[in-house]
């Protein structure tokens, strides 16, 4: 799974809810969910070191 | 491995969803076709729930399909669609780390009839058509993922690009439970190919703990190995015990709804907006996209109305979006994926 770009999102009420990033080139909004195969995946790409997720705005 | 016995047509059990693969007959595919499927590209493509799946650095590109049959045993047994995987780069030499499958995943409710990791478990039958232009010896493996266990089964394929029918029993496991909930629990793999990593072992025609090297033992079919190969399979269906039944037909807004448990998408039409935006106050626009069926977990929302339209929530149910400044502009095809 190709992921560039990951950052933290808030929702409107200032509270971090997900991770915008390209995954395989598309353009996804990825919730903090355990059960989200795509959050597991950035969970595993970041404690290897290979991705880095920025801070939200 | 167990002989596997075969029930005369029109004597197979009665009762309704003895099948606890979806979409076993390819009807559903709401993603499309996908082409350039290459390196690094595990994903869901074609007809839904299954995952191409590869490990390894894969050297050859693929084409997956919903494909509509007209002729053929499988058509002749009542079977309408296929899935298809043409190749477009051949790979004529399987590196050792090569896993290549099609994978079929089960969340760990949907799975409690096997009764796994008690002194009642069941046997199970995996019973599917198949068609290849290789022809050799197979594997297809059942993998329990929450315990990392493993049994496998070989089939031939006999004639090339015929279709054949397929059954294989795998037996009960009496360690391993599967737990509950909506996590994943096991899965089935049809090898495509498998180097030498997976394949220098001896096969687990019992349950057993994972062994990299037992995955694939047997198998001997490269189906990359030509731009003119081709896999199709379809008719797929794995149910309790260790006779294959007929196939259980499921009509096609059932399978449908099954499928967008997993994953679901707002089509653009021709332009036209997808969702209606409320404007809330001032110029700050909100607007909801309330899911036609209600997500295994918290779907990857993809797509987009424009860069400066925020996704603000996400659930199983619903996803909500503003946008701070100015009209809310919704012509993208959205998608909500919740897949294992």
């Amino acid at each position: 799974m190709d992921i560039k770009s990951a950052k933290y999102y808030n929702n409107i009420d200032g509270k971090a809810c997900g991770i915008y990033c390209t995954i395989d080139d598309v353009e996804v909004a990825v919730p903090l969910d355990p059960d989200n195969r795509h959050y597991t995946e950035i969970q595993r790409q970041v404690a290897a070191g290979t991705l880095t997720i920025e801070d939200a705005d | 491995m167990a002989l596997t016995k075969l029930r005369p047509a029109g004597q197979g059990f009665v009762n309704g969803n003895r099948n606890l693969i979806i979409n076993g007959a390819m009807q559903v595919a709401q993603r499309g076709d996908t082409t350039g499927i290459s390196n690094a590209n595990s994903g869901y493509y074609g007809p839904d729930r299954y995952k191409f799946n590869e490990d390894g650095t894969m050297s050859a590109v693929v084409s997956i399909a919903k494909e509509t049959l007209t002729s053929g045993n499988a058509f002749n047994d009542g079977h309408l669609y296929a899935y298809k995987l043409s190749v477009t780069t051949a790979d004529t030499a399987v590196a050792a780390d090569i896993y290549t499958r099609i994978t079929h995943r089960f969340e760990k409710d949907n799975l409690a009839s096997l009764s796994k990791g008690t002194s009642s478990a069941k046997a199970v039958t995996l019973s599917f058509w198949v068609k290849a232009t290789v022809t050799g010896t197979n594997v297809v493996e059942f993998f329990d993922q929450v315990n990392s266990r493993q049994v496998g089964a070989t089939y031939a394929i006999s004639s090339s690009n015929t279709w054949e029918y397929k059954t294989v029993t795998f037996p009960a496991d009496t360690s391993g439970a599967l737990g509950n909930g909506n996590g994943l629990a096991a899965e089935i793999n049809f090898v495509l190919q498998a180097g030498s990593n997976y394949t220098s072992g001896t096969l687990d025609t019992s349950w057993a703990s994972e062994t990299t090297a037992n995955r694939a033992a047997g198998h001997n079919s490269n189906h990359f190995s030509s731009t003119s190969n081709t896999f199709h399979f379809t008719g797929v269906q794995l149910e309790i015990g260790d006779v294959a039944t007929d196939f259980e037909h499921e009509d096609y807004g059932t399978t449908l709804a099954k499928c967008q448990r997993y994953y679901e998408q707002l089509l653009n039409h021709n332009g036209s907006f997808n969702v209606i935006a409320t404007l809330r106050s001032g110029t700050d626009y909100r607007t909801q996209w309330l899911f036609k069926t209600e997500k295994r977990g918290t779907p990857t929302m993809g797509g987009s109305f424009s860069a400066t339209i925020t996704t603000t929530y996400i659930s199983t149910q619903l996803a909500s979006y503003y946008k701070s400044n100015g009209d809310f502009y919704g012509s993208a095809t959205l998608t909500a994926d919740a897949e294992l």
